[in-house]
Formats: structure tokens, C-alpha cells, sequence
């Protein structure tokens, strides 16, 4: 008797151990490789994992979800979406460094991290501490980035080169080269290229590559502006947005033209590329969502609404907008309570054609996504975007989209 | 006598002569005293704007059906008083003409050169807002607001002009800003006062040389009222101003700095904060606008907390923050 229960016990041991195995052999190519300075330093890790359902799920993130993907288009193979959480913390801003990886900065230690959409790794590129950083940009693919941070209420702002380690160095991370910038630098954006910036400072705006840039190439009228390069020769300029007051959108030219496009749109906000620029506008306290053609002078209105600022352009094969659009949208005075914090959208993820004004939903989270700072890969199969409402990197899978 | 008598004559006739000279210099000849007069609505058109135009005959009857109007040498209209087109972007530059022929068959002709001009008014409040805040700051009373005129304004050569090459008049109440206002002066301060006041400004642009447009824009500026808003400054990640806390907050570990920050509040005076924890009050931190609330004794419970601004300086800026209910420990 007691031999043939000793028998059932190896044999189910055996198959628990065959089970695990199996376990094992078909989810280690999804496994994240979380080493430990990552955790002990509050940087990204892949917050959800994809395990088809599995209980393994860390509380922030989700993965396939019953995403909406266009139904309309027939030819289209379909696949669904996926959405992932890169971080679980706060950061400071983020770029794709390759069409699979993901350069980020930590917004509390200012250490940057690597993230490989594929393998889901994450690897520390820079561990040298810069506290607090509120605003990351990058350039040159990520080899250099703005640094933003608050001191007593002034506005600091730091150029970061990373460079591969010298000599014999066996350190892994990148070494860095800091060049400290005037104060109070109000707005950031970078050239299309990743090769200059426009600093706003006052209502000076210098333009060129932050390790040596000068103090003014022009001057706006007034300093409540917000910059947003068209291309690497003209600048978009918006006056910043209240429902309770006009807008106006100018394209400066870096040969000293300038060419005002909007005119006096209340609550106006923008994005704006060489073709496009894609300005919301509000009316009583509802928003409205519209694009002007930048070539024929049209203006097309766009539906759902959402804030441009939601939006990245992608042109593979036509004009289009990928953007996080609020489900609903409250009767509140907005974007001025969008940008205090007090209003937080709950976006789905939509695709407008610019040209037939067509709208597709992407995908529809189940959680609270308020999206910001929206980037698509070069080769438009990833979005990367922050969410506001907990400053946490996202990235969702647009691959057959275009 | 003789010279005497000549010299009379002089007197008399030669400052008569010479008036008489002066005179038929400005008189009209005898058939343009009943001239066209070109009314044009909008007077100083802005770019692609569209424009109205009226031709009038004095003392005389205009046979409308003779009327031809011209667009830069193009007919546009026939056998009508008025007209209207649309100008284009800065820098275009347009002839219009008009030609009828009176009921005593005499033909009469106008011209009138029309460069399309504008100027965009902005404003700025001088009032307090967060760092990185991408909105506008907002007028409150008793607070300061700039305004900015953009002027565009080309000459007939079409070549923009810049700020020196033109003077700005400004206008506020009905009355000329004389200390404000001048060549290159393209901003304008308002002081609002305890009193409402109209924030209502007018501005005029016009080259320096005298020759070419006048742009003119009118532009007010709403008040709203003075907020205060409260942050998580977290000791990690700074001040977390993309959620500003409201209604209940779950206390994330032990201790939690709140940062108050006023929104609107006048530049010109600090603002005074304080801070309510169940109805009492308690300090922040030396500037007032922070304040940490720790649970010492890892006790449960729930706290309510709220902050108010004021502004000593003016006593009609002031605010109160949404009410807080801090939850702390097990629930």
C-alpha cells in the first residue's frame, strides 16, 4: 500500500515538474530581464507582461486587450494592438533610439534607461544622478538630451551628451558631457532632424545645437509662446491657450519671414507639421478638433475632438494623425483645466485620415490613459506616449495599421 | 503821381491776382467738382479680407448702368454703384477703379490704391502661474496686463515694416495714451484698478513716412478669478503638477508635502497662503506654499485639509482650494 502511494506522489511530481517545463520552454521569449539595479533604482520595467491571461499581471498595465481595431478595412490582416507599460514610475520624457528600443529618462534620479520592445529587457544607459527632472528632450537619436528642472521656482535647463565609455573604461553606461543653459528657458522643441533646438527664453528664441547655441535668432511679440518646429527651416509659434481668450498660430521662418496662419481662435492649442497643423478650438466650453492644410490654406474639421497635443503625425502612404482621444469630454473650461491637472481625459487611441477625414478606432483601454507626448517608430509599428495621469511610458503595437 | 498811381493799382490788384493764383491751383476743374467718392467698408482692409466699395457722385446724376469698376486693371463689376472683392496676403497691393458717365454725358473717372494691413493684439497677464504651465495666465482685478500689438504693415513697395519704421497709438477710454504711445511702442500697460474697469484698448499703426496703410485693432481682455490649486510635491519626482488634488487622496506612505499654487494672482505683491487641517490652522513651510503631513503613529484615519491665498496688497485677489480629504493608514 504504501509503495503504490509512494509511486502516485513521484508521478505527480513528475508532472507537475513536465507541466512547469512546458511553462517554462513557452514564455521565456516574453520574460523580462529585470536586473537588479533596475529595481533598486525605481527605473522602467515592463509594469505588464503578455501572458495570454495569465494571474502573473503587476497591477499597472494591461495587455491584449478586446482592442477595436478598424473594421472597415477588409484588406487589412488583423492583429490586435497591444498595449504595454514600460515604466511604472514617472519620466521625463522618452524616444525610440531604433524601431525596437526605447530611450527614457527617470524623472526622479534623471538616469537613463534602454527599453527593448522585443525581449523586453531594460538596461541602465546612464546611472550619473540628476534629480527631479520635469522635462526630458531628446536629440540626435538619442544621444543627447535637454534636461529640465524646477530650483526655487526657477527653471534650469541642462544639455546631456552621452558618449560611449573612454579608453580601457570597462563600465557599461555612457559617460556624460553637461552644458549648462541660461535660466528660465520657457519652451523647448526639437528639429525635426534631431540635430537643433529652439529654446524660448522671455520672448527670445535661439535656435541651434544646445552644446553651442547662441542668445537670439528672433524675437516674438510678447513671451507667452509655445514652439513647435515645421521643418528644419520654420518654426510654428502658438500663443499659450485659454477658452477664455483668442490664439494666434505664426510660422517663423529661420530667414527672418513670418506668416501668421491662425487667426484669433479662442482656446486655440496646435501641432503642426510641414503639411498639417492639427488646432483645437473652444466654443462655449466645448472643444473642437480641426486641420488646416498647410499647402491649400483649408481648414477641415475633424471628428471626435480631442487636443492636438494628443496627436503624432505619421505620413507612410497618406496624411495621418495618431491620437489619444477622450471618450468624453466634459463641460468644463478647457484646455485650461486639461493643463492644471484638475480635468484628466480617458483616452482611446484613434487614427484620422488628414485627407478624408476618416476616423478608426485603434484601441480602447480598459484603464485610465490620459495621453501626452505621443511618438510613433520610423517604421510606424510602435506608439510611445506618457500618461499623464501617473507620467508612466507606454508604448502600444501598430503594426498592419498603416 | 504817376507812380503814386501805379503803385495803388499794385496794392490793390497784385495780392488779389496772386490769391486768385492760389485758388484756381485747389479748385476742382469745373467737372470734378461733381467727382466719384470711393467708400471703402472695411477702410483699412486686412489680408484676404473682403472688401465693400461704394462710388458716390455729388451734384450731379451718376446713369448707373454706365458704371465700370476695376480690380487692378480687371472689370469686376458693371452697372452698379458698388462692389466687392477679397484682397490677398500681405504685400499685395490693389488699384481699384470705377468709371460712369453723368446724365449731361460727361465721363467721369476714380482710383484708389488699396494694401491690405492688419494688426493682431495680444495680451499677457501679469499674474501668477505655475512653471511649465503651458496655459495663459488670466486678468484679475487689481492686476497688471500687457498689451502686445503685431502690426503687419507693408509699404507700397510691399516690403513688411518693421516696429521703428511705424508709430503706435493707443487708446484707451476713448482717450490717447500719450506716454504710452509712439514710434516702436508696440506695448501697452493696463493697471486694473480695485474698481472694475473696462480692459478694452484700441491701437493704430501707421508708417512714420506718412505714406502707406493704417492698421488698426481693438482687443479686451476678460478677468477671471484668482484659483488655488494643490500638488503632491513628491521628494522623488518634485511637484506633480499634472494632478492637482481634489476630493480624497490616499496618503502613499508615511508623510506627503503639498505644494499650493496660486494661479492668477497679481505679480506685483507676494501672496500670503495658509493652511486649514481640520478646520485649524497650521503652518507650512516658510514661504507658506508647502506643507507636510506625517503620521507619526501609524494610526487610520481620514484628515481634512485645505489652503487658502490672499493677497494683502489687493484685497479683491483671494481663493480657497478644493477641500482634501486625506486618507491615511489602514482603511
Amino acid at each position: 500500500m504504501f509503495k503504490k502511494i509512494l509511486i502516485l506522489i513521484i508521478i505527480l511530481l513528475a508532472l507537475v515538474a513536465i507541466a512547469l517545463g512546458i511553462r517554462i520552454y513557452f514564455t521565456q521569449d516574453n520574460q523580462p530581464s529585470l536586473n537588479g539595479e533596475l529595481n533598486e533604482e525605481r527605473g522602467g520595467i515592463f509594469g505588464f507582461l503578455n501572458f495570454g491571461g495569465s494571474n502573473e499581471t503587476p497591477s499597472f498595465g494591461q495587455g491584449n486587450t478586446d482592442a477595436n481595431l478598424n473594421t472597415s478595412s477588409q484588406d487589412r490582416s488583423v492583429i490586435l494592438p497591444t498595449l504595454r507599460q514600460i515604466t511604472t514610475t514617472p519620466i521625463s520624457g522618452a524616444t525610440f533610439i531604433s524601431t525596437t528600443t526605447v530611450r527614457y529618462v527617470d524623472r526622479g534620479t534623471g538616469h537613463i534607461y534602454d527599453a527593448d520592445l522585443l525581449s523586453f529587457s531594460t538596461e541602465k544607459v546612464s546611472n550619473t544622478t540628476i534629480p527631479q527632472v520635469y522635462n526630458a528632450l531628446w536629440l540626435k537619436n538619442g544621444n543627447g538630451v535637454l534636461y529640465q528642472q524646477l530650483d526655487n521656482n526657477i527653471i534650469k535647463t541642462t544639455y546631456i551628451n552621452l558618449i560611449d565609455p573612454t579608453g580601457t573604461s570597462t563600465a557599461v553606461t555612457k559617460e556624460v558631457v553637461t552644458t549648462f543653459l541660461p535660466d528660465n528657458i520657457s519652451h523647448i522643441d526639437i528639429s525635426p532632424d534631431q540635430q537643433s533646438v529652439a529654446l524660448l527664453s522671455s520672448s527670445s528664441v535661439a535656435v541651434g545645437d544646445p552644446a553651442n547655441i547662441g542668445t537670439a535668432d528672433f524675437t516674438l511679440t510678447g513671451k507667452e509662446w509655445l514652439l513647435d518646429w515645421i521643418d528644419t527651416q520654420n518654426i510654428f509659434v502658438t500663443s499659450k491657450a485659454s477658452a477664455q481668450t483668442p490664439g494666434y498660430g505664426y510660422s517663423y521662418s529661420l530667414s527672418g519671414s513670418v506668416t501668421k496662419e491662425l487667426n484669433g481662435i479662442r482656446g486655440l492649442t496646435t501641432n503642426t507639421n510641414s503639411s498639417h497643423t492639427l488646432f483645437s478650438e473652444t466654443a462655449g466650453n466645448r472643444i473642437s478638433l480641426s486641420s488646416f492644410n498647410r499647402g491649400t490654406g483649408e481648414t477641415t474639421p475633424l471628428s471626435p475632438a480631442t487636443f492636438p497635443e494628443k496627436c503624432t503625425f505619421v505620413t507612410t502612404g497618406g496624411d495621418y494623425a495618431v491620437c489619444g482621444v477622450p471618450k468624453n469630454i466634459p463641460n468644463t473650461q478647457l484646455p485650461d483645466t486639461w493643463y492644471q491637472g484638475v480635468y484628466s481625459s480617458e483616452d482611446a487611441i484613434g487614427l484620422y485620415n488628414l485627407e478624408t477625414t476618416e476616423y478608426t478606432v485603434l484601441h480602447t483601454p480598459e484603464l485610465s490613459l490620459d495621453i501626452i507626448t505621443p511618438n510613433t517608430s520610423s517604421d510606424n509599428k510602435y506608439l510611445l506616449f506618457v500618461n499623464k495621469k501617473d507620467l508612466t511610458l507606454w508604448t502600444l503595437n501598430l503594426e498592419n495599421t498603416f | 503821381m504817376k507812380i503814386s498811381f501805379l503803385a495803388s493799382i499794385l496794392f490793390v490788384f497784385v495780392p488779389i491776382f496772386v490769391f486768385g493764383q492760389n485758388y484756381a491751383d485747389t479748385l476742382p476743374s469745373p467737372y470734378s467738382l461733381t467727382n466719384f467718392e470711393i467708400t471703402l467698408s472695411p477702410t483699412n482692409p486686412s489680408p484676404n479680407q473682403t472688401v465693400s466699395a461704394r462710388a458716390a457722385v455729388y451734384g450731379a446724376t451718376l446713369q448707373k448702368n454706365t458704371v465700370v469698376w476695376t480690380l487692378n486693371g480687371q472689370v469686376i463689376g458693371q452697372g452698379t454703384d458698388s462692389t466687392s472683392f477679397t484682397v490677398g496676403n500681405l504685400g499685395s497691393r490693389y488699384t481699384l477703379g470705377v468709371q460712369g458717365t453723368l446724365a449731361n454725358g460727361v465721363t467721369l473717372s476714380e482710383t484708389t490704391v488699396i494694401i491690405p494691413s492688419s494688426v493682431d493684439i495680444f495680451y499677457e497677464a501679469q499674474t501668477t502661474v505655475p512653471p511649465f504651465y503651458k496655459g495663459k495666465a488670466l486678468l484679475t482685478n487689481q492686476s497688471d496686463i500687457v498689451f502686445y500689438a503685431q502690426p503687419h504693415v507693408v509699404n507700397s513697395n510691399g516690403t513688411k515694416l518693421t516696429n521703428s519704421q511705424l508709430e503706435f497709438l493707443w487708446k484707451t477710454g476713448g482717450s490717447v495714451a500719450q506716454g504710452q504711445s509712439g514710434i516702436g511702442k508696440n506695448s501697452f500697460l493696463l493697471e486694473t484698478g480695485f474698481l472694475p474697469t473696462s480692459s478694452q484698448i484700441t491701437v493704430e499703426v501707421r508708417p512714420t513716412s506718412g505714406i502707406g496703410p493704417t492698421a488698426r485693432g481693438t482687443a479686451s481682455a476678460p478677468f477671471a478669478n484668482p484659483a488655488l490649486l494643490v500638488y503632491e510635491n513628491s521628494s522623488l519626482y518634485g511637484t506633480l503638477y499634472n494632478n492637482a488634488l481634489a476630493s480624497s487622496f490616499t496618503l502613499p506612505e508615511n508623510e506627503i508635502t503639498l505644494q499650493a499654487s496660486p494661479y492668477f494672482f497679481s505679480k506685483k505683491t507676494p501672496v500670503l497662503i495658509s493652511w486649514k487641517l481640520n478646520e485649524a490652522q497650521v503652518s507650512g513651510n516658510e514661504n507658506g506654499n508647502t506643507i507636510t503631513f506625517r503620521n507619526e503613529n501609524n494610526s487610520s484615519g481620514k484628515a481634512s485639509i485645505y489652503t487658502q491665498a490672499s493677497n494683502l496688497g489687493n484685497i479683491l485677489q483671494d481663493a480657497r482650494s478644493a477641500r482634501i480629504n486625506l486618507i491615511f493608514g489602514q482603511q
